[in-house]
């Protein structure tokens, strides 16, 4: 459309690169954990989805609260755009938790408090969708949107801080593990990195889909509005 | 100590998982991009047809 | 709101009474049911007003009140159960902090749900 410079497309190519690459260590330079074997390999990937998706559902409360202020129907759509990537991210972090606990926990699913709540996060930003889905009206929806947002988002303390208020089996990354903690491990530099490398990736990646996904919403919205404008 | 179990096949399980939903959302995205294009061109057709 | 309070909380308090008169247990059920109208009555205000307000708030509801479900339940059990004080604490910490967060969150987005 633009003949301008597209810093979206170096954006698209970074992320791509970022991802190779974060795969690439993930596979032949990370070293096998001694225990868990492969599967472990699986929890670069898994901490960056759930980190994204964190990161993701933040931004949309963070915008539903500049909407609530300026009413400026971007925020709106940023709102929307990044739970929808969140709602991605979180679902692929729950999906690969859980084919990782198959084998460590022997249990696909577990009622573990950090499982629990993650899992409440989703489901609040599912409603969240289903909310928008039945207002017709685009300002009051944008409105509505960002107070659920906010209300929703009010959830995801409880999933950061479950895992030290309560006994919990979920290993930390960060911090000491409790005793009761299964699958934890130790990571030697060669995890570290591939670790770091893969946040970065996945931060990368979800920064460049929801750009995408902002400037789809922007579009969508200016062809409503044409729409409105032909039809009367 | 026993040896790293052989657990390869849930890693496989696990990367598909990823690569496979992150493939179908862009793809969503692709979707919904090449239908707003139709759209638009649409809609630029009708108001081309309004005006003359 | 106040007005939902004081119509749930009787009720609330004769079932309970049924049961066992414990204090520790109304007040398990004061903090679990201040928090339940404070998130029920914004987020019923935001269903009515939509169009498919009948499945809607039970959807809208249920994800952001499990914890506080879980915590009251968790919380009277350990009443009920007779459990030392210490297992009790961190459930009624959830229930205050609960009540605390949405109550001021509820009050601070009320106005943009009434606003027309």
């Amino acid at each position: 459309m633009k003949k301008k410079f597209d810093w979206l497309l170096v954006l698209d190519i970074v992320a791509g690169v970022g991802m190779v690459v974060a795969t690439g260590l993930v596979f032949f330079y990370a070293p096998m954990e001694a225990t868990m074997g492969n599967v472990q390999r699986v929890f670069y990937f898994h901490v960056a989805n759930a980190w994204v998706g964190m990161l993701a559902f933040t931004l949309a409360m963070i915008s539903g609260i500049i909407y609530l202020r300026n009413k400026r129907p971007v925020w709106d759509i940023v709102g929307l755009a990044s739970v929808e990537v969140g709602m991605v991210f979180m679902l692929i972090a729950i999906v690969t938790g859980s084919i990782w606990a198959r084998p460590i926990w022997n249990t696909w699913w577990t009622w573990d408090p950090r499982l629990t709540t993650t899992t409440i996060m989703e489901l609040v930003f599912a409603s969240y969708l289903l909310l928008r889905q039945g207002i017709e009206e685009p300002e009051r929806r944008a409105r509505f949107g960002a107070v659920y947002a906010i209300i929703g988002f009010l959830s995801v303390p409880l999933t950061f801080f479950s895992i030290r208020i309560f006994r919990t089996i979920h290993p930390v990354v960060v911090g000491a593990n409790e005793a009761g903690a299964q699958g934890a491990f130790d990571m030697t530099p060669k995890m570290g990195l591939t670790f770091a490398v893969s946040l970065i990736a996945f931060t990368i990646l979800f920064a460049a889909l929801t750009w995408h996904r902002i400037r789809l919403g922007k579009r969508a919205a200016a062809v409503e509005e044409q729409k409105m404008r032909l039809a009367q | 100590m026993e040896g790293p179990a052989e657990t390869t096949v849930y890693m496989i399980a696990g990367y598909a998982v990823i690569f496979g939903v992150l493939f179908l959302y862009i793809t969503s995205l692709w979707v919904r991009h090449v239908n707003l294009s139709r759209d638009e061109a649409t809609l630029r057709d009708l108001e081309r047809d309004d005006q003359s | 709101m106040l007005l939902t309070v004081a119509i749930v909380l009787p009720i609330y308090s004769i079932l309970y009474n049924l049961n066992l008169l414990l204090l520790p247990l109304i007040g398990v059920t004061l903090l679990a049911s201040w928090g339940y109208v404070a998130v029920g009555t914004l987020l019923a205000t935001m269903a009515v007003q939509a169009r498919t307000r009948d499945i809607l708030l039970p959807i809208l509801l249920f994800p952001v009140v499990i914890p506080l479900l879980v915590a009251a339940v968790k919380a009277s059990s350990a009443v009920l159960g007779g459990l030392p004080l210490e297992e009790l604490t961190p459930w009624v910490n959830i229930l205050i902090g609960y009540d605390i967060i949405f109550t001021a969150a509820a009050f601070m987005v009320f106005e943009y749900v009434v606003e027309e």
